[in-house]
């Protein structure tokens, strides 16, 4: 949650609006209905098996090696010149209806399909 | 003002870090959580990256990876509980046999 902070301070106001609401509306609610459905109620034994852990672990030491090495050197560009208007959501809402129109209109699409596959998934079939 | 490449590293520690529970924990929920948590290092990245290059396209993407988890989170969590009603749980070792 606290991701849309971080995004606030990366100039992009707009994004770490986006973020929090739908990360505090949509996500988070989706979850916290599943797990009141799903009701646990002998909560997880732990996890005996320590070779995953180990397993996991290095892999994910290799992975932080790995992107460190990546983009160490990515970052030269630096243009430390001030732009104020780069999170700006004129420019933003400019772009996405006219370079990114396609994926756009693609996305929302996508969102039709899951909202009425999620529908469809949890809808009881009581006559087979 | 923060430096950007400790966002950068920031990134790198969260995903890994959503790897490593991906990986060692065994129920479905929070495997999700850890999925969750692996795209959001991926769009602090992109706007890290964004920012750096003072482009606008980052954002965009970021826009794009936020609705398509939100769609990835609906779908998922009703095949979690899809699952829960076949099976009655969610761990993964429980879940060995297809078409069930």
């Amino acid at each position: 949650m606290c991701m849309g902070g971080l995004f606030a301070l990366l100039e992009a106001p707009f994004i770490a609006a986006v973020q929090i609401i739908i990360y505090a509306g949509a996500i988070m609610i989706l979850f916290i209905f599943v797990v009141m459905m799903i009701n646990l109620r002998k909560g997880m034994e732990p996890e005996k098996k320590r070779w995953t852990k180990v397993f996991a672990v290095v892999v994910a030491i290799v992975l932080i090696v790995e992107l460190v090495l990546t983009t160490k050197g990515a970052l030269e560009p630096i243009s430390s010149v001030a732009s104020e208007t780069l999170g700006n959501p004129t420019d933003l809402g400019r772009l996405l209806f006219s370079k990114y129109l396609y994926p756009f209109e693609i996305t929302s699409i996508l969102i039709i399909a899951a909202l009425v596959g999620a529908i469809v998934l949890v809808k009881k079939r009581d006559t087979e | 003002m923060i430096p950007l490449n400790y966002f950068l590293i920031l990134s790198i520690i969260l995903f890994a870090l959503g790897a490593i529970a991906f990986f060692i924990k065994r129920d479905l929920i929070t495997q999700f959580m850890s999925i969750e948590i692996m795209f959001n290092a991926a769009n602090l990245a992109f706007l890290t990256f964004a920012k750096s290059f003072t482009s606008l396209d980052g954002q965009i993407i970021v826009f794009f990876v936020i609705t398509v988890a939100a769609a990835e989170a609906a779908v998922g969590l009703a095949i979690i509980l899809l699952i829960y009603r076949q099976k009655k749980s969610i761990r993964t070792e429980d879940i060995n046999s297809m078409k069930g």
